[in-house]
Order: structure tokens, then sequence, then C-alpha cells
């Protein structure tokens, strides 16, 4: 029993893909729309990453899907400018990225680290 | 502004009643005070992203059915623990499914496609119980 739950908890942490990765970020400190969303994401990449609008609403889809991610509904919401907002979940996936790459970026140090000695 | 109104209308109707307005404002926004040349490039990448996003759009409602599109942002506290992982996993088997239809992995995605719609069966199941 305790096996199957930690391979179950091993494939709910696998690694989010970049685009979403991006967006739970985004939304971290506030609502956003589309437009912020995107520009937002090339901010926060450095300019790296541009996503197209197919891409980040296919994203966006999958997040609300997966209750990542939900409407907000704010004041001046029109259907043109609908604003997006973390969830509790999203939030905790957001987390787990982090312990996952926090993990990842102490064993690759250590690794270089040594191999360097 | 005419070919990404063309584009849109290869996605799935749900899809286009619920995103479309959406999509369209952000284009507008984005294809603003650029040159020609980097317009051009700007239509040229954004169409191909519609038409790539279109065709994974109708691959994940021909495999989801009903459930395309389904909102789940809801408060999962309030639910019994059993039914609250009961739907964990079913989202996990649809994201799993959502994963290798990106992948084109189709074998597998009608495999998890089985595995969800089992899944769902449960969840309905604990759900008539509480």
């Amino acid at each position: 029993m305790r096996q199957v739950v930690q391979q179950q908890d091993v494939g709910e942490n696998k690694p989010l893909s970049e685009p979403v990765l991006l967006i739970l970020l985004s939304l971290v400190d506030e609502p956003r729309h589309g437009y912020a969303l995107m520009k937002d994401i090339e901010a926060i990449s450095k300019g790296r990453v541009r996503l197209s609008t197919g891409t980040l609403y296919g994203a966006l889809r999958r997040l609300l899907n997966d209750g990542w991610i939900a409407r907000f509904e704010g004041e001046d919401t029109a259907r043109d400018k609908q604003a997006y907002k973390l969830t509790s979940a999203g939030y905790r996936q957001l987390r787990l990225e982090w312990d996952r790459m926090r993990q990842l970026t102490r064993t690759m140090a250590a690794r270089i680290a040594k191999s360097e000695v | 502004m005419q070919i990404f109104h063309a584009l849109l209308r290869l996605y799935p109707p749900e899809y286009r009643s619920t995103f479309a307005p959406e999509m369209l404002t952000v284009l507008q926004q984005a294809s603003q005070g650029r040159k020609p040349a980097a317009r051009a490039r700007f239509v040229l990448k954004e169409s191909f992203g519609l038409m790539r996003g279109a065709v994974s759009e109708w691959a994940v409602k021909l495999v989801t059915h009903d459930r395309y599109l389904q909102d789940n942002a809801n408060d999962d506290m309030a639910l019994p623990g059993n039914v609250r992982e009961a739907e964990k996993q079913v989202k996990l088997i649809l994201s799993r499914m959502e994963n290798a239809i990106a992948t084109h992995q189709f074998e597998k995605a009608r495999f998890y496609s089985n595995a969800e719609r089992k899944a769902r069966e449960n969840l309905r199941f604990l759900q008539g119980r509480h």
C-alpha cells in the first residue's frame, strides 16, 4: 500500500512544462488576463520565452480543467478580457516544482563541485 | 485580424465560444505598434500557433468527450476524503492522457481514456454514496 502511494506521488510530481510553470509563476502575485500574462512571462524569462496565443490558451484550458487556476471575476471583467487567478491546488503544484528544482540544483552543484576538485 | 478570425474557426465550438473573444483581444493588443516586417513575422508565428492549437484541442475533445472544458476549480476540502482521492485520480489520469496526446502517443492515450472512464465510474459511485 505504501509503495502504491509513493508511486502515485512520483507521477504527480513530474516536472511541469515550461509554459505551465511560467503561467503559474506569473499568477502567484496577482490575477492577470491573457495579454498581461504574455508580457509578464516574457519579462520573467528575460525575453527568452514568448508564448504564442494558441500555446497560451491551450495551457490555460488545461490548467482550468485541472483546477490549478480559476477565472477571476473583477469589477471590470469583460468577456474579451478575462483574468485568471491561481488556486490552492495550483499553488501546491508550484511549491512541489520548486522543491523538485531545489533538490536538482543541490545535486547538480555538489556533483559539479566534486568534478572540478 | 481576418486571418486570426478564420483560424479560430478551426477550433472546437465550445473552445471557440469560451476563449475566442479573449484570444482576439490578446492578438490585437500584441500586434499593435509593430513595423511591417515584425508584423508579418508575428502573423506567421501566431497563425502557426493557432493551427497547432486547433489540432491539439480537437484531439483532446475527441478523447475526453463530455469532460472537455470542464472547469474543476472548486472547494475540494468540502468533500469526503475518498471522493477527493477519486477526483485526484481522475485528474491525474486525464493529465497523463493529455500528455500522451501532446506527444502523439495515441495508443497510450487510448489506454488512459479507458482508465479515466473506470476512474470516473468509481467517482460517480462514491459521490452517490455521499
